[in-house]
């Protein structure tokens, strides 16, 4: 019965998490692709001083820390993308082996009082 | 006046009508001035505030000043607007929970050379707060070679080790919360469920002079705060692993002799750490999601006989941030962990048939709602728990037999053990900013805890069996089955009263009202306590870059089931009886009966009482230098007493000398559950021998040195000098739970001493540069703290001191904390290749953990024993006889993807 439910629900919590995916490219079907964002950074820099530019390169070049979004990459436009057919394949193979290991690495514990 | 009260009346009233209310607010916020460049301030200025979730804006009030409060921790621009005037703007301004950055803005007059002014780095030091606090940033968790066990984490801040966090017991003070939830097993408040390293946006310690929206610690608050989805997407793809071939042993020679159990080190096998995340807009500016699928694989060939241990964990994260609009905000948070083991061993003479099966899923969830009212009033909501069991099975339901000639033991692990729980809270808080003699920033909460603890454990096979010369002859059977609940309210008010400019007073308080039950019945434990909370934080030059600080606080552990277990029913008796050669089970020999503890009433809640003074300064716009004095008591010691017992003192001949211990005059199980604090042990004739006076004192300097990450690097030093002192040790549960005061020979014998897990000197240096050119990253973590002290203990029998378990005949016969481990000393490195094409950040790369491979001593048999090995020869292992070292050094190799 626990195995049931557990399984249940990780099979729920899988196609919760896929189907969010999915959705993204339906949900943002009617969005205009916006400029990229690169280029819209490269334009407000060049109006800078060249002490603001420096100190704004300096502040977001660190690794990992994202910029705040002022111009967003449209689901559409990134689900179009060679980066984001990668990204899906990725999640599904990712989801997928780890929901393999769920079904064929647990071991459940066999007990009477279980 | 009456303005503040009505309105402090008015949210006290929505906080009870909003019912089961704790709740730390996981959110900062910004506010700040705006003025020209003569330092008027300028009304009516359009701000903006730009986050990964989109856009806020405030118009500026009379005085200049704006703010937007319950920003979610991140990374924020600020940006500025007025006809006229050029944009000013301050960019990447790092949000932690509970900060509130001031950010002041300057406009120029427009000119046709520049359209934007944007400012230097934000404020490095938080001169409103009073409390003292360390970070761990994600650039940081990403670049440096950190143990990826998320519990481990908690050894890279100051001052705190998994062992001991400022001076509390070992791994049961702590308040571990993800994104708000508390993680904590609430039997004994140890660290229960784990997520995905890779999932970690910051690690946030706190407990210092924490604000009374804090509690259920005594040692310091883990927030871990995980990453969401936004409007950009982000995504991470990242591989990490190792094999035997990639390890080293560092076991000396001569360690190896003394002791041969240590002679076959655990190998790691095969390590494969697998992570695919992915986050991103539904809908722009509305709706984000994020999701996460790991796998994690460890298989070791143990110490001893055991072939194999396989360790998996696989897991799945699923959230959901929906923006409904810039007033309200829900979040949704879902976590499955199918946790599992086998080869699970006990002991280094563990065979693969004596080990033990662990199966150990979870679920995780939060459920949070957020109402702005306006930018002086916001609301935070949400329910929170996690599900979870975990069992310990044989691999063989045998019972275990006991060779008493050799004592070798064959069969099975000789025990099963499960373990079910549940924890649900519902949270909430109201934040509220009133402009009435100076500025203030009100606060009040509570939280709703319903936790369920339920232990089951049995013998293997009925039985755990005595063989003479391979022939069964003795057995007993015992077994329990018990399930307790904690209940908790908790409700909070506090104020941060910004008095002038630079002076900041905090105060506030917090009352936890905790009871414990059965399944059935009523409670049996039963507290109510109520923490005051007050400090004061002063801006020395009004400059945003000096504060000097101080607080006093008293800080009540958390429910723990623990403390009240033992006085639950569903132990059976403990029986013995004979075993006939055949193994069938012969007559019952004796019959000892479960008498459960009892509990006095209105027992006084574990806390301790704090005192901290600080200092903080920036030394540059990007670097954090703190200096802090910590001081502790701890109070309220709970634990079993023997009433009406009676001890007579006895010379008994130690290893060391004669030494006077007190032989317990009967075999009563006449125990009783109180606050232990004047407890009188007395002789036959009832004359007091002696009188508990629990006590644990922490008194530590500390010195943080911060960077962030600019110019290639980034860096965390720190030193702490520290000194526990009690004769209540820092070692887990020992506040709460031990059996120390069973016995006046555990309660008053050699007792006082340092702490256990407390080092006297601490230095730990965490940091990465990234090389130019070669965009190479180097990241170490570096670790040297002075041994551990240990005590010399030596067991008595039963004609010395008495009937009891063994547990109790236990004895310092030296003072506790006499004797000091080898200086410990521990460097690892991180070495990445990065390749960075656009928004794509590729990454190759390698972790030398133990680099020097140093085989430093970390354990030492502290009572005289003996192993007996497979091979069937019996080694004696004297009191000092090195019983563990450092992990030897370890290759592992990862790649990885993010954008």
């Amino acid at each position: 019965m626990r195995r049931l439910i557990t399984r249940t629900a990780a099979w729920t919590l899988s196609f919760a998490l896929t189907g969010a995916m999915s959705v993204v490219p339906c949900a943002a079907s009617d969005h205009k692709p916006a400029a990229p964002a690169r280029a819209a950074s490269s334009a407000k820099l060049t109006q800078l001083s060249p002490a603001s530019r420096d100190l704004l390169a300096r502040a977001t070049s660190a690794p990992q820390q994202q910029p705040p979004a002022t111009t967003p990459s449209t689901p559409s436009s990134f689900f179009k993308s060679k980066r984001g057919a990668v990204t899906l394949a990725l999640m599904g193979a990712g989801t997928g082996f780890a929901l393999w290991s769920i079904q064929h690495d647990r071991k459940p514990v066999k007990s009477p009082v279980r | 006046m009456k303005g503040i009260f009505r309105t402090a009346a008015a949210l006290l009233l929505a906080v009870s009508c909003a019912a089961p209310v704790l709740a730390q607010a996981l959110v900062g916020t910004i506010d700040g001035t705006i003025k020209d460049e003569q330092g008027a301030v300028l009304p009516g200025v359009t701000v903006t505030l730009t986050g990964k979730t989109g856009n806020r804006t405030a118009v500026t009030d009379a005085a200049g000043q704006y703010r937007f409060p319950a920003l979610e921790p991140g990374l924020y621009d600020v940006s500025a607007e007025l006809s006229g005037f050029t944009k000013a703007a301050q960019t990447s301004i790092q949000i932690s929970p509970g900060r509130e950055l001031n950010i002041d803005l300057t406009m120029k007059v427009q000119s046709l050379a520049e359209s934007i002014t944007v400012t230097g780095q934000a404020p490095v030091v938080d001169v409103k707060s009073s409390a003292t606090e360390n970070t761990i940033s994600q650039s940081l968790l990403y670049s440096a070679p950190i143990t990826r066990t998320a519990i481990n984490v908690i050894n890279y801040a100051p001052g705190v080790n998994n062992s001991s966090a400022y001076g509390a017991g070992a791994g049961s003070g702590n308040a571990l919360l993800i994104d708000g939830v508390d993680t904590r097993d609430p039997e004994g408040g140890t660290a229960w469920t784990f997520y995905n390293y890779n999932m970690v946006e910051e690690y946030q310690f706190q407990g210092l002079g924490a604000p009374a929206e804090y509690g259920g610690y005594t040692g310091a608050v883990v927030n871990t705060i995980t990453k969401s989805g936004g409007n950009r997407f982000s995504g991470l793809f990242d591989f990490f692993g190792t094999n035997d071939s990639l390890g080293s042993n560092n076991v000396d020679p001569a360690i190896a002799a003394q002791n041969p159990s240590l002679a076959d080190p655990a190998k790691t096998t095969k390590y494969a750490d697998i992570t695919t995340q992915f986050g991103g807009p539904l809908k722009q500016d509305k709706l984000f999601f994020f999701a996460s699928a790991q796998r994690f694989l460890l298989e070791t060939d143990p110490s001893g006989p055991v072939t194999k241990r396989h360790e998996v964990s696989p897991r799945l994260n699923g959230k959901i941030t929906w923006q409904m609009n810039a007033n309200n905000q829900f979040t949704g948070h879902l976590q499955f962990d199918s946790y599992n083991i086998t080869g699970r061993a006990g002991s280094v003479t563990t065979t693969d048939e004596q080990t033990v099966k662990e199966d150990a899923p979870e679920y995780v969830w939060l459920t949070q709602y957020r109402h702005i009212f306006n930018s002086n009033t916001f609301a935070e909501v949400k329910y929170t728990g996690w599900w979870g069991f975990y069992d310990l099975n044989p691999v063989q339901n045998v019972p275990e037999h006991l060779e008493v000639t050799t004592g070798q033991t064959y069969g099975s692990s000789g025990y099963y053990y499960y373990a079910d729980r549940t924890r649900n809270q519902v949270n909430a808080n109201i934040t509220h900013y009133a402009d009435k003699f100076g500025r203030h920033e009100l606060k009040f909460g509570g939280e709703f805890e319903r936790s369920t603890v339920r232990n089951r454990y049995g013998y293997a096979g009925g039985a755990y069996i005595l063989d003479y010369y391979g022939v069964p002859y003795y057995g007993y059977s015992y077994s329990y089955d018990i399930s307790g609940v904690n209940k908790r309210q908790s409700v909070f008010a506090q104020d941060a009263w910004h008095a002038t400019n630079r002076l900041t007073i905090n105060a506030g308080v917090r009352g936890d009202m905790i009871q414990g039950a059965g399944k059935t019945g009523g409670n049996i434990y039963s507290s109510n306590n109520w923490a005051p909370r007050v400090g004061a934080a002063f801006d020395l030059a009004g400059d945003n870059r000096t504060v000097i600080k101080g607080s006093y606080g008293r800080y009540y552990e958390g429910a723990q089931a623990v403390i009240f277990e033992r006085g639950l029913p569903g132990v059976s008796d403990y029986v013995g009886f004979d075993v006939n050669p055949d193994g069938s089970f012969g007559d019952v020999q004796s019959v000892t009966p479960f008498v459960p503890y009892k509990l006095t009433s209105n027992i006084d809640h574990p806390a301790v009482d704090e005192e901290t003074i600080g200092f903080e300064r920036a030394l540059t716009g990007t670097m954090r230098l703190s200096l802090t004095g910590i001081w502790r008591d701890n109070k309220n010691f709970v634990n079993s007493v023997p009433v009406g017992q009676a001890f007579t003192p006895v010379t008994a001949n130690t290893d060391v000398g004669p030494q006077t211990l007190y032989k317990k005059q009967e075999n009563s199980s006449d125990y009783l559950i109180q606050n232990v604090e004047g407890f009188q042990y007395i002789d036959i004739n009832g004359n007091v021998i002696g009188t508990a006076n629990p006590f644990r004192s922490y008194k530590a300097f500390m010195a943080v040195l911060n960077k962030r990450y600019t110019d290639r690097w980034q860096a965390q030093v720190s030193y702490v000098f520290a000194k526990t002192k009690g004769n209540v040790d820092n070692s887990s549960s020992a506040q709460t739970e031990s059996r120390q005061f069973e016995t006046p020979n555990l309660a008053l014998v050699n007792a006082e001493g340092p702490g256990s897990n407390t080092p006297t000197h601490e230095f730990k240096v965490l940091g990465s540069y990234q090389i130019p050119v070669i965009e190479t990253s180097v990241s170490g973590y570096f670790v040297s703290t002075s041994g551990l002290p240990y005590g010399h203990i030596q067991q008595f029998g039963s004609s010395v001191v008495g009937p009891g378990p063994s547990s109790s005949r236990r004895v310092y016969i030296e003072p506790r904390g006499a004797y000091h481990l080898p200086t410990l000393t521990q460097l690892d490195l991180r070495l990445e290749k990065n390749f960075n094409t656009g928004a794509n950040r590729f990454g190759i790369y390698a972790d030398l953990a133990n680099l020097f491979n140093s085989g430093t001593v970390t354990n030492v048999v502290t009572r005289a024993t003996s192993v007996t090995l497979r091979d069937g020869t019996t080694h004696p292992l004297p009191f000092g006889t090195p019983s563990g070292v450092q992990s030897p050094r370890q290759i592992r190799i990862g790649a990885r993807w993010s954008f």
